[in-house]
Order: C-alpha cells, then sequence, then structure tokens
C-alpha cells in the first residue's frame, strides 16, 4: 500500500464548504489535504453566499461570482388557501402580516429579533446549555403565534431543510439557525469551481481518489485509505459537512447540534420547462414552499422515517430562468415495501418528479410552461452511514448543520489550523 | 374565649415546624426525614401518588399497586431511615431480564451488568467484547454522573463529555456498534421505554445512562423486585415516619398554601382551617403545588413558564393480565421471577411512536412484563399468575377513553404473545389501569428539576414532586434533596 503524503489537516468532503474550509486552513499556513467521500453531489442549485472573512481570505473578488438575493419567501397552502409571503425585511413583513391579524406587526420583530440573539445562535453550534435548548420548534412558536399557516410557514423556511418537522426536541434551534434570515445566494456549481480554483490557489492537495477508510494510526495520527489503495495521514481531520460524513459512514462530532439530519435524505428535482414562468419578475423572485400544515410536515416526516414517501409531502422551490429547482425535504432514503426495504429506482424517481411538476403547477395556477424535461437526485443517507461507522476511531470534528455551510466549515478549519 | 372560637370557627394548628404534602414515596421519605432531624412534621396525605392496597382485578387476581421494580433506590434514605429494620426488603435482587427481539430470539440478561457480555456472547460471539467493552465505559461515566442524576447541582464530568453524552440520540451512539442488530434494538428499547422522544432524537442517550447509573439493592444498574412493590417501599418508609413522630393526616381538603411576604406560612383548608408552618415540602406534582394551592399571580413569571411546558402525546400504559395456567413457551415458562422485555424492531418502534403520535395506539411496541405473583403469594390463583405489563409508547389518553383502552388491550395482548409465544389464548382478564404521561429527555428534565426546586421566589417551599424524580417514582432522592434544602432553611432560621 503506497502513501500518499503526511499533512497537518485532512479535510473529508468535497462540497463547496470543504474546498472552503482546506483553502482557508492552507491559507493560514496549515498543509491540508481535501478527499471526496464519494456521497458529493452537484444538483444544489444555490447556496448561501461565503460570509466576509472567507471572501477576504480566498480573495473571492478575483472570481466572477454572482450572488442574489431573494427577497421574499412564499408558503401555499391547501386548495384554495391564500399563499402567504414574508419579505426578509422584518419591519415590512410586520406591516404586511398586520393585514393578518394586527399584533402580528410588532410580533413578527420580537420573533425575529430573538432568533437573531447571540445567545440563541449559539444553541446552534451545541455549546450553549442555557434554557430552551431542548425546547422543540413547535413549542417555540406556539409561545408567539396563533396563525396556523404563519407558523407552517416558518417550519416551512426554517425546519425543512434540516429534515425536521418542528416536534423533535431540540429544533427550536434551527429558528435561530440563521434559515429566517436574509442569505444572498450564489448558483452552487460556479461557486464551487471558484473554491476549487482558490484551493488550488492556496496549496491544497486535492486527492482525486475517493475515502475509503479513516482511521487512526499508533502514532495518534489520522489515516485515510483511498480508493486506489494509498494512504493519508494527518495529524488533524474534519469533516466539511456532517452529513456528507455520516453518509459516508463516520463518526462525528458536530459539537452536540440538535439540527443534524438523522433519517431520510432530501430529493432534488429539477424541472426544466419549455419556457419561463409566467409571473412577475418580482413574484418570481422568492424561496417558495408547499404545505398543507404543520400536520401534514409531522406526517410527510413520520412517513419518511417508515421509508414511505407522504402524498401530501411539502416540496420547496426556486425558480431559476426556465427551471424549477424543487426540494422534497421529507424523503425516504430507501423504499419499504410489504415490509421489505429497497433503493430507489428510475420509475419511483420518475413518479416523484412528476408528482412535485403537478404539484407546482397547480399551485403556481398554470403559469409554469411544460415540463421537458425532469431529474431527481436523493440526497446522502446519513442513516445508513451510522450504521458503518467504525467506534474504534475517534469522531471526526464536523461543523454543526447551518444556513451558513461554508461560513461553518472554515470557523472549524480555522480553529483546527491555529490549534496546531 | 373570643366569639369566633365559642362558634366553632375554622381551627388554626400552630407548633408545627414542618407540613408535608403528598402521599408519594418521596413526601414520605422527606416527612420521615425532617421528623428524624427532630422537626415536628405532619404529612397530610392528598392528591394522586397514595399508594394502596391490591385490587382484584379479575376473580382471584389481585394487581399489586405500583411497579415492583426499582431500579434507583437513594441508599442513603435507606441508611438514614434504617428501611431495612422499617421492613423493606427484597423479593428479588439482581433481577434477570428475559428479552425477546422482533424476530423470535430470546436472550437472558443476568441481574449483574458486569456479566451481561457472557449472555451476549452466546447470542453473537463477535459482539462480546463490544458489548462488555461499552457497557464497561459507559458505566464509569454513569457512575460519574450518578450524583448529578439524583440531584447535585454541579457535575463531575469534562465538559466535552458532557456535551457528547447529553446531546447525543441513541442511535448516534448505538448505530453500527454492533454486528449483530438485535443488542442495538436490546439497548433501544431500555432507553425509550417511558422517553417521549424516539431513539433517533438527539438527547435520547442520557436516559440510558441513566438507567445505568441507578443503584438497586447495592448494585448499579442492577434491578430489584421489592417486596409488596411500591406498596412495600412506602409502608416502610410509613413506617419510619411514624417511628420519628410524624402526624399523618388524610385529606383531600387542602385548599391551598399561605403565604406572606414570600415566604410560605401554612396550608389552608377547605373549611377556613389552617396549619401554620415555615416550611412546606410538596411531593404532589407542580401544577398542583404551585399552580392550584399558590396561583400564577405569586409566581415569577419565567417560573410560570417552566409549569406551562407541553405535555407530551405520548405515555406508557399499565396493564394487568390474568394468566390462565403456565405459559407454553419453555424458555418465558422457565422463570417467571425475572424481568420480561419486548425489543421491537427500529421499524416497529417507528411506527408505534408514530402512531402514538397521532392519538393512536399501535402493536407491537416496547413491552415490560413481570409477574407480581411470582414475587408475592396469593396475588393469582394456584398455577396462575398475575402479570404486569408496562407498554410504550402509546397515545395520552384518559383512561375512560374506550377506543383508546380497547387499542391498549389489543397491544397488550400483541406484546403478551410477543414475550410468550403461544400463551395469549390463556390471558382470561385484562384491566388497563394507569397511564403516565412519557418523560421529556433526561438532561432536559433536570434542567427543569433545577428550575421548580430553586426557583419559584417563594421561601420556605421546597418541591418533590413526580418533575423532580428523574428515573423513577421509587428512588427517593427528590424526597431525601427537599428534606436536605428543608432542613437548612429552618435550621438557619427561613434563610436557606
Amino acid at each position: 500500500m503506497g502513501r500518499l503524503s503526511q499533512v497537518d489537516l485532512l479535510v473529508i468532503g468535497t462540497d463547496a464548504a470543504g474546498f472552503a474550509a482546506a483553502a482557508c486552513a492552507a491559507r493560514s499556513g496549515a498543509q491540508t489535504a481535501l478527499v471526496a467521500t464519494g456521497f458529493e453531489s452537484d444538483c444544489d442549485a444555490t447556496i448561501a453566499e461565503p460570509p466576509n472573512f472567507v471572501w477576504r481570505l480566498l480573495d473571492l473578488h478575483q472570481y466572477e461570482l454572482r450572488f442574489e438575493t431573494l427577497p421574499a419567501r412564499t408558503s401555499y397552502f391547501a386548495d384554495g388557501a391564500s399563499p402567504l409571503t414574508t419579505v426578509n425585511d422584518p419591519l415590512a413583513a410586520g406591516r404586511a402580516l398586520a393585514a393578518r391579524a394586527p399584533a402580528l406587526e410588532h410580533l413578527w420583530s420580537a420573533f425575529i429579533d430573538e432568533m437573531s440573539r447571540p445567545q440563541a445562535r449559539a444553541a446552534d453550534s451545541g455549546v450553549s446549555l442555557g434554557p430552551g435548548r431542548y425546547q422543540s420548534a413547535n413549542a417555540a412558536l406556539d409561545d408567539y403565534f396563533a396563525d396556523e399557516q404563519l407558523k407552517t410557514h416558518i417550519v416551512g423556511a426554517a425546519l425543512a431543510p434540516f429534515g425536521l418537522a418542528g416536534d423533535e426536541p431540540g429544533s427550536a434551534a434551527a429558528l435561530a439557525a440563521g434559515y429566517l434570515q436574509s442569505h444572498r445566494r450564489a448558483a452552487y456549481a460556479p461557486l464551487v469551481e471558484a473554491l476549487k480554483s482558490a484551493a488550488r490557489a492556496a496549496g491544497v492537495e486535492i486527492v482525486e481518489p475517493r475515502l475509503k477508510r479513516l482511521g487512526r494510526d499508533g502514532s495518534k495520527l489520522w489515516k485515510a485509505a483511498l480508493d486506489d489503495g494509498r494512504e493519508i495521514r494527518a495529524a488533524n481531520a474534519m469533516a466539511s459537512s456532517a452529513l456528507l460524513a455520516e453518509a459516508a459512514g463516520i463518526r462525528i462530532d458536530a459539537g452536540g447540534s440538535p439540527l443534524r439530519r438523522r433519517s431520510g435524505a432530501q430529493a432534488t428535482i429539477r424541472i426544466r420547462y419549455d419556457r419561463k414562468p409566467k409571473l412577475s419578475a418580482k413574484d418570481a423572485a422568492a424561496a417558495f414552499f408547499i404545505a398543507t400544515d404543520r400536520d401534514a410536515i409531522i406526517r410527510a416526516r413520520n412517513a419518511m422515517i417508515e421509508g414511505r414517501l407522504d402524498d401530501d409531502a411539502p416540496l420547496a422551490f426556486e425558480i431559476r430562468g426556465k427551471e424549477i429547482i424543487a426540494r422534497a425535504p421529507y424523503c425516504p432514503a430507501r423504499l419499504r415495501d410489504n415490509g421489505e426495504t429497497r433503493e430507489w429506482t428510475g420509475q419511483d424517481r420518475q413518479i416523484l418528479g412528476r408528482q412535485a411538476a403537478a404539484l407546482i403547477e397547480k399551485r403556481l395556477a398554470g403559469a409554469t410552461g411544460t415540463p421537458r424535461d425532469i431529474e431527481v437526485t436523493i440526497g446522502p443517507d446519513a442513516a445508513s452511514g451510522l450504521r458503518r461507522r467504525s467506534f474504534d476511531v475517534p469522531p471526526t470534528p464536523a461543523p454543526p448543520p447551518s444556513a451558513d455551510p461554508i461560513g461553518a466549515a472554515v470557523a472549524l478549519a480555522l480553529e483546527i489550523a491555529r490549534r496546531e | 374565649m373570643s366569639d369566633f372560637r365559642r362558634r366553632g370557627g375554622p381551627k388554626i394548628e400552630g407548633g408545627v415546624d414542618a407540613v408535608v404534602l403528598g402521599a408519594s414515596a418521596d413526601a414520605l421519605a422527606a416527612a420521615a426525614l425532617l421528623a428524624r432531624a427532630g422537626l415536628h412534621v405532619v404529612l397530610i396525605e392528598t392528591g394522586g401518588g397514595r399508594f394502596h392496597d391490591k385490587a382484584e382485578f379479575a376473580p382471584g387476581y389481585f394487581a399489586a399497586d405500583g411497579d415492583p421494580i426499582a431500579a434507583a433506590l437513594d441508599q442513603e434514605v435507606i441508611d438514614a431511615l434504617d428501611l431495612y429494620r422499617r421492613g423493606l426488603s427484597f423479593a428479588r435482587r439482581r433481577l434477570e431480564t428475559f428479552v425477546r427481539f422482533s424476530d423470535g430470539a430470546a436472550l437472558v440478561l443476568p441481574g449483574d451488568p458486569e456479566i451481561g457480555h457472557e449472555a451476549v456472547a452466546a447470542m453473537s460471539e463477535a459482539d462480546a467484547d463490544r458489548y462488555a467493552g461499552f457497557i464497561d465505559a459507559e458505566r464509569k461515566t454513569a457512575r460519574a454522573m450518578a450524583a448529578w442524576f439524583s440531584g447535585d447541582a454541579t457535575l463531575d464530568l469534562s465538559p466535552d463529555v458532557y456535551i457528547e453524552k447529553s446531546t447525543a440520540s441513541l442511535d448516534d451512539m448505538l448505530a453500527g456498534r454492533f454486528e449483530d442488530a438485535r443488542i442495538f434494538d436490546y439497548l433501544r428499547a431500555e432507553a425509550a421505554l417511558g422517553a417521549a422522544a424516539r431513539p433517533s432524537e438527539p438527547f435520547t442517550y442520557l436516559a440510558l445512562l441513566r438507567r445505568m447509573a441507578g443503584d438497586a439493592a447495592g448494585l448499579q444498574g442492577g434491578l430489584a423486585a421489592i417486596e409488596g412493590g411500591g406498596r412495600g417501599l412506602v409502608n416502610a418508609l410509613r413506617r419510619a415516619g411514624q417511628a420519628g413522630g410524624v402526624a399523618i393526616r388524610q385529606t383531600d381538603r387542602v385548599k391551598s398554601v399561605i403565604v406572606e411576604f414570600d415566604r410560605v406560612a401554612g396550608v389552608e383548608f377547605d373549611d377556613g382551617g389552617q396549619i401554620r408552618a415555615p416550611v412546606i415540602v410538596s411531593g404532589l406534582s407542580a401544577r398542583e403545588t404551585f399552580l392550584d394551592f399558590i396561583g400564577r399571580a405569586r409566581l415569577d413569571i419565567e417560573f410560570a413558564r417552566t409549569l406551562d411546558e407541553p405535555v407530551a402525546r405520548v405515555a406508557g400504559a399499565r396493564v394487568n393480565l390474568a394468566v390462565n395456567g403456565p405459559l407454553a413457551d419453555p424458555n418465558a415458562a422457565a422463570a417467571l421471577d425475572r424481568r420480561f422485555l419486548y425489543a421491537p424492531s427500529p421499524f416497529e418502534l417507528d411506527r408505534a411512536f408514530r402512531l402514538a403520535g397521532e392519538g393512536s395506539c399501535g402493536a407491537p411496541l416496547i413491552a415490560e412484563m413481570t409477574f407480581p405473583s411470582a414475587f408475592e403469594a396469593g396475588l393469582a390463583p394456584q398455577g396462575c399468575a398475575a402479570a404486569s405489563l408496562h407498554l410504550h409508547p402509546v397515545a395520552l389518553r384518559p383512561l375512560s377513553d374506550e377506543p383508546w383502552r380497547a387499542e391498549v388491550e389489543a397491544a397488550a395482548r400483541v406484546a403478551f404473545g410477543r414475550l410468550a409465544p403461544g400463551s395469549a389464548s390463556l390471558i382470561t382478564a385484562l384491566e388497563v389501569a394507569a397511564v403516565d404521561a412519557a418523560a421529556p429527555p433526561t438532561a432536559a428534565a433536570i434542567e427543569r428539576r433545577a428550575r421548580l426546586t430553586g426557583a419559584s421566589g417563594l421561601e420556605g417551599y421546597f418541591f418533590c414532586g413526580p418533575e423532580a424524580q428523574i428515573g423513577g417514582p421509587l428512588s427517593l432522592a427528590a424526597g431525601r434533596r427537599a428534606s436536605e434544602g428543608a432542613m437548612r432553611y429552618f435550621r438557619h432560621g427561613g434563610i436557606d
């Protein structure tokens, strides 16, 4: 077995967060290698803009990156119910919500303010052990609001990306995790290319073969066995994302975050139409969410755990020109029929894609064109990775799941690099 | 004598140092400990939690009140009150656990957790060392956490270890650890019994450590069957209290707790009568203790919010079964004086949690069964057995809800059939006896306990109700902590 190299830090995961973390660690002086898990996917449509400190460290202004803000979030509910839209500016959103109930004008601002407080944010890192740490998101929302549609809207924005339904202990942390805040977003693929270039420029050793096994040798070095039989040894190792690492069967330490996805997977459905949806630019510039109510979200999460796709499963989507990128956050990673578990087939994907397209067309009242092509990708499956873990190896640090995955991964990489 | 007294007006009683409210084991322990310290104590047995004598639930079959199994009994209380001399005894120490899995396989775990790996080896040789290593390491961690579980404010554990253990889900810590998935199923069932959250949800792992930290009959992590069940323990405590001079009164007429200048000053009854005392200890539920007897207006706003925390939608149900004849399955029938546990597969358990959350009751689910008639003679006719089944999770419903009872009864029959295959037809009678709301995650329960026992803003008021008990109603630690706080307060002239 050949040895490839020995480095200060091995970053596991070649997603945007992995490239950024490796590049920043290398820039801060650590000899860094980056290896893929094999569970990375390029189907993400957009990703939150890297925070300023990453931008500066990697001189990202050198790359032609375009970011845009989705100024609004719109939720569609049951047939016949009016959609609900909130804009990112809390004051403006409060004023708009006052039409539903006058008290919401102030409650909304107070809620956003409470969720943005540093103490609440700390809960996301798993370090804060203060009151409310164990609270469910639904309990927190019930404290604030009576409007069921508004609560469904918030769960869709804040919890669905984590695969949570709102009744899980600790899920209130998702409300503080930043999904309700305004984030500029970039198209995923160009950003990954830019970060990959930045990583190369910083001297990161980007290893082509995938990680096969992560272990420790007697000298307390991490030992990464690659697909091609070679090995990398590293003084430190980290995962770029908790989900990727767990799907790869790596035992992780994500600082105790309650937001880790423990079951099911997120499906990404890319629908290409023959024309742009007939919506005004203002109406189209939103993050959309479809769910009947919070009970429907819980039903979908429960069905996901049991290996079923609920008929009324929620869907999130964004409009990107002629494409709609939809996400089904409560998808089973494997399907269960008649007591047997099986993988997703092409036909299953096709059915999911068609259902999603039909639902979107219905909610947008026929504003979409004719679907030309539907592509469905099932995201990483943490639960099956959990069953392959080795307990002989200490847990690998991973950033807590966050609305700002690049910032979280880079912060962890810098902390490790500076500790050295 | 005043006109008021001559007209037979309400009686105001003084000269009492402490009033203890409630009839639970912890309330009795607190009363007995305070009396032993020299305080004049009046125990008012009121509200729920009172243990009754055995009741006939079917002709010739009796149910003993309370769970016969103790997982954590506070040794300090046993020693201080000399409970063994007062009648506390164990029908069986080091109780074996007979585990049945969804595939029909059985595992008999010995009463001493330290040698459990020997039984595991018979089922999965590859896992014997892993199981031994896991249990050994986690029992050490559990030992370090034992005082914290029973009420100490500080925890002798590094922050990193604490964060890992307290935030992890059972699946985080257990999935993939053993080759044989049934060991995973067993540990999951053991920890999820009584819990409100699925084992895949965060903060659930600590329940397993709590279970391992327990100490019953002098064995860490072991289980013991108390002679006479919970009633047997309560009788010993009552004797200890009476020996120390505790005056016991039984009434449900307590109206309120008297508060004067943020200090409690006694209790008032429906007829206007009062018992004046500078110290009150309550073993009643938190809502009764603070909302019914004090009132929201007198409580700190943040503290009152603690009392408003939503109750879990899932619960555990206790079912009594009349079993007419010996069990058909020779493995199960080999001994009835042990604990039986059905460990569902992850799929079965997830389904059961879903149905419970939806207000229903699925089957199979986690089932813990004992045969009280195997520990105490006279509970069942000769050659027959009385069984007590704890089913979890079911929907939280009142016992009067007939459709729900029918579902629970059906689940009980399924559970009994799984635990003792071929014997379901032996059930001649079945009674859904109690339903208990599921517990929040252990760390959350500990945090809630800290708020309830320390932050009401009322001096002289001490709490040892069910919300202060971590690890079952028979642990007595909450009663001891409350009595210690009360004694400190009393001895320092009302300054805690």
